[in-house]
Order: structure tokens, then C-alpha cells, then sequence
């Protein structure tokens, strides 16, 4: 019985997870997909209902009936060699995807994520449908590719409105990186919306006043919650502006709105995932859209001393029982 | 061209829908329109590919709809286009801050199956940097900022358009 992670070459949390599984004494084999088919080769035979074979790699052989739970951690692309040709590549890419994926997403194993599911999940929109639709509190959020409608969204909220990205907050340009955080809509951006028709871009009422933020981590059925306190405005604004500026603790769940993540997590198909919610002075959690079923828990562990590598191991241990 | 605006109302859980089909217009003297897809590079390993979905190793197929950002290999000098030409969500952006930790040079140990330090003492990754691996401690080299990364990657994102 075995567990495979699909992580890239330079991966902390990977790194930790081979020890803590094989304390567990579980066979584990951590394999980038970057390595097909240079490094990994596959094998594989349908018998039956079920795939039979190997991966295999010049270090190891993967069994694949021997694979009880798979870590979708967040693994390269297939690297192809550099004399094909651009069409070559494509139709290359497309065959391994289809072939070896199709062949790893066959298999009767745990997955953490479904790479699927997780793919399918990272829409923001659709997250705070279900998050809704699961009971839990979701702010008024908009999205609009017109002025009119910024305006009168903006208009219509009784306080302040931030704006944020669906996807990622940086870019490439004028040779170096760029971030943009979320940020307070002022009336000189209601003025000068030019572009606003370019593409889709998401409005939010600011849950405010904001006691601070939680990052709630999902691991299987259990939950945990870390209170996120920034000592800046910006920070405040958005946690990951200034990491130096945050202070970090394990905080309780309350009761309704961990049966709310766990419904969301169900409606979603997801085993793992890092939802981040606004706390208010009352109490009150606010889901702000933001559940990265790939997210990043190993700093929340090292700030905080909650055993997450552990728990993760745990469960794909208990995907990996005979 | 159609125009998306949706309305999401705190707790209802339904997105309120209405897409307005409108009379397109050419703009005068602009370029025509393309298909996302038809502006797009071939990507790093010669795919032209609209997301990183379709780089996804596994993902289905599905997830190669097409509402993701697209990956675009970026000439590094590329500039910013003329305001009203460029949508408004970028405005915002600003330089990134230098990461505040360059990691040592290491290699992937296929047998431990963990990273190590490339100076041949064998000494693990995680156990060669000093203090634990807080967001700040960046992984990358590249003048990555910390503000984006947390744990030594970036959380991930399937459609993020520029994977660290």
C-alpha cells in the first residue's frame, strides 16, 4: 500500500510530508509530472475495471494497484525534449495529458485534491454561490465588465467597496514583477472607469469594521482556524501585503460555519483546501470568496505549532489502509 | 459583444444574470477582433494553450473552459498599454518588493525524495534554512516578492498566468 505525491522538485510542505509519511511506515513515492517522458515512463494496462502497471522512473517503479491515495499537491507540466517541433510538443502534451492523466485519474484511490474538482473549484463567482448556497455569510460581490454598473453597485452599498482579482494578483511587465492587492474604491475611481469594459472585474462590499481576518484550513473532516491580525492598514486591507506585519493564532470555528465549509467543501468535491474569511467585532464570519483548494498551510504550521503536515499524512494514511 | 453583469446579493446564493447582447462596433482604426486563443504565443513547451488548464497535467478537459485568464509568455519588456486600453484592474499594480530570502543552491534527492543541498554534505532544504518557512521566506530567484508568496510557493492557482 502506497501513497504518491505529485509535487514539484523544490516543494517545502512535499518535503515534510515524505518524512511525516514515512514515520507513518507507508511506502511513499513523490513524482513531478515534469518528468515525463524524460525522467518517468508509464506502463499500463486496463484488466478489468482497473489499470494495472507502472510508473517508473530511473529510481523507483510505481505499482500502480499498489496506490492507495494520491496528493495532488501541485505538480509541473510534462517537459518535452527541445528538438520537437511546436506541433509535435502540442499534440505530445495533449496525448500524455489524456493518457497518463486519464490513467491516474482512473485509478480507485484517495485523492487530495481531484485535480479535476480542484480545477473546477477555483472559480470565486461559483465559490460564493456554494458558500451561500451552504449557509454561510457571503458579502454582496459584483461582477461587471460596464461603468453603469460599477456605479450602481457602488451607489447601493451602505458602506465601502474593494475590488480584487479572480485569479492572480501579479504580472509580468517592464522587466520585472507586479502585484496589486485588494483596495478601497474611491470616488476618483468611479470618476475614470476607462477599461472597466475590457474585461470582467469583481466588486465586493468591505466587511467593515473587521475585527481580522481567519484563514480556516480543511483537511479531510477536520477544520482548522487561524486568526490572521495585521498591524497595518494595508495588511488589514489585505494579509498578504506584508507578511512581517501579521501575528498569527489558532482560533475556534464557530459550529455553523464549520457545517457551512463542510457542505461547501462536499458541494465542491474537495478533501483539502484554505478558505480565508473576514472575522467581525461580533464574531461573525464573512466568506470573501477566496478557497484556494491548492492552498499554502505550511507557514500557518510553522507560525503556530498546529500539526497540519500530521494531520494531511493521516488522511491520505487512511486513503493508503488495505 | 457581450457585456456580463452580475449581481451576487449577500446571501441568496444565486449569481442574478443578465447578459446583454449588444451591437458591436468597430473601433476606428482598431484592430480587429480575435479569439483569445489567436493572440496568444505558443507557450514554453510549444503549446499554444488558451490556460494553464490545458498545461494541467491531469485537470479534464473541462477545466480548459475558457474563463481563466490566458497564459501568455510575456516579453520581459513589455509595457503597460495606454489607459482605456487596458483594463481597469490593472491600474493598481505596482513594482514588486524584492523577496527577503534567496534560497542556497540545492538539487532533488531521488532517493530521499526531498531537496538538498547542492554543496554535497546531503543536508536537507528544510533543514539548511534558518527559521521556519514563514511566508516572507520566499523560494524565489527571480525578484519574486513575498507579498504573493506564502510558504515558499504561491498558493495555487490552476490558471494562474505566471506559476513561481
Amino acid at each position: 500500500m502506497s501513497v504518491l505525491i505529485l509535487a514539484e522538485e523544490l516543494d517545502i510542505s512535499a518535503d515534510h510530508m515524505v518524512q511525516a509519511l514515512t514515520e507513518r511506515e507507508v511506502s511513499v513515492h513523490r513524482i513531478d509530472l515534469a518528468w515525463f517522458p524524460s525522467q518517468l515512463s508509464i506502463d499500463a494496462e486496463l484488466r478489468g475495471d482497473r489499470w494495472v502497471g507502472r510508473l517508473t522512473t530511473p529510481h523507483r517503479e510505481i505499482e500502480l494497484e499498489e496506490l492507495r491515495a494520491i496528493w495532488y499537491r501541485s505538480p509541473a507540466t510534462f517537459q518535452f525534449p527541445a528538438q520537437l517541433s511546436a506541433t509535435d510538443r502540442q499534440h505530445s502534451h495533449i496525448e500524455a495529458k489524456l493518457g497518463l492523466g486519464g490513467v491516474l485519474l482512473s485509478l480507485p484511490v484517495l485523492f487530495v485534491n481531484n485535480p479535476s474538482r480542484q480545477a473546477d473549484a477555483i472559480y470565486k463567482p461559483r465559490q460564493l454561490c456554494a458558500a451561500a448556497q451552504a449557509g454561510l455569510r457571503v458579502p454582496a460581490t459584483l461582477v461587471a465588465s460596464t461603468k453603469s454598473a460599477v456605479r450602481r453597485f457602488v451607489a447601493a452599498q451602505a458602506g465601502e467597496v474593494v475590488t480584487k482579482m479572480f485569479g492572480s494578483n501579479s504580472i509580468t511587465e517592464e522587466a520585472g514583477r507586479k502585484v496589486a492587492f485588494t483596495r478601497r474604491i474611491a470616488p476618483a475611481d468611479l470618476a475614470d472607469l476607462d477599461g472597466i469594459h475590457l474585461t470582467a472585474h469583481q466588486f465586493q462590499r468591505m466587511i467593515d469594521p473587521k475585527a481580522h481576518d481567519a484563514r480556516l484550513v480543511v483537511i479531510g473532516d477536520r477544520q482548522f482556524g487561524f486568526a490572521i491580525h495585521a498591524s497595518t492598514p494595508e495588511a488589514r486591507l489585505d494579509f498578504r501585503y506584508d507578511y512581517s506585519a501579521l501575528r498569527y493564532e489558532p482560533i475556534d470555528i464557530p459550529h455553523d460555519v464549520a457545517q457551512g465549509v463542510s457542505r461547501l467543501m462536499s458541494m465542491l468535491g474537495l478533501m483539502f483546501a484554505a478558505t480565508d474569511f473576514v472575522v467581525e467585532p461580533t464574531g461573525e464570519w464573512v466568506f470573501i470568496g477566496d478557497l484556494n483548494p491548492g492552498g499554502q498551510y505550511g507557514w500557518l504550521e510553522a507560525e503556530t505549532g498546529v500539526p497540519l503536515t500530521a494531520c494531511l499524512a493521516d488522511l491520505l494514511v487512511q486513503g493508503a489502509a488495505p | 459583444m457581450v457585456f456580463i453583469r452580475s449581481c451576487l446579493a449577500r446571501g441568496r446564493g444565486a449569481w442574478s444574470h443578465r447578459l446583454m447582447t449588444i451591437a458591436f462596433t468597430q473601433p476606428t482604426g482598431g484592430d480587429p477582433l480575435l479569439p483569445s486563443t489567436a493572440l496568444l504565443p505558443l507557450d514554453a513547451e510549444g503549446g499554444s494553450q488558451t490556460t494553464r488548464f490545458a498545461s494541467d497535467p491531469v485537470a479534464s478537459a473541462s477545466g480548459q473552459f475558457a474563463l481563466c485568464r490566458p497564459t501568455v509568455d510575456v516579453p520581459v519588456a513589455e509595457v503597460p498599454a495606454e489607459t482605456g486600453v487596458r483594463p481597469w484592474g490593472l491600474r493598481a499594480m505596482t513594482a514588486a518588493r524584492p523577496a527577503d530570502l534567496r534560497l542556497p543552491a540545492f538539487r532533488y534527492d531521488h532517493v530521499r525524495q526531498v531537496a538538498v543541498l547542492d554543496d554535497g554534505s546531503g543536508r536537507r532544504l528544510v533543514d539548511a534554512v534558518a527559521g521556519p518557512p514563514t511566508a516572507p521566506t520566499t523560494q524565489n530567484v527571480d525578484g519574486e516578492d513575498p507579498p504573493s508568496s506564502e510558504d515558499w510557493k504561491n498558493d495555487f492557482v490552476p490558471d494562474d498566468p505566471c506559476p513561481c
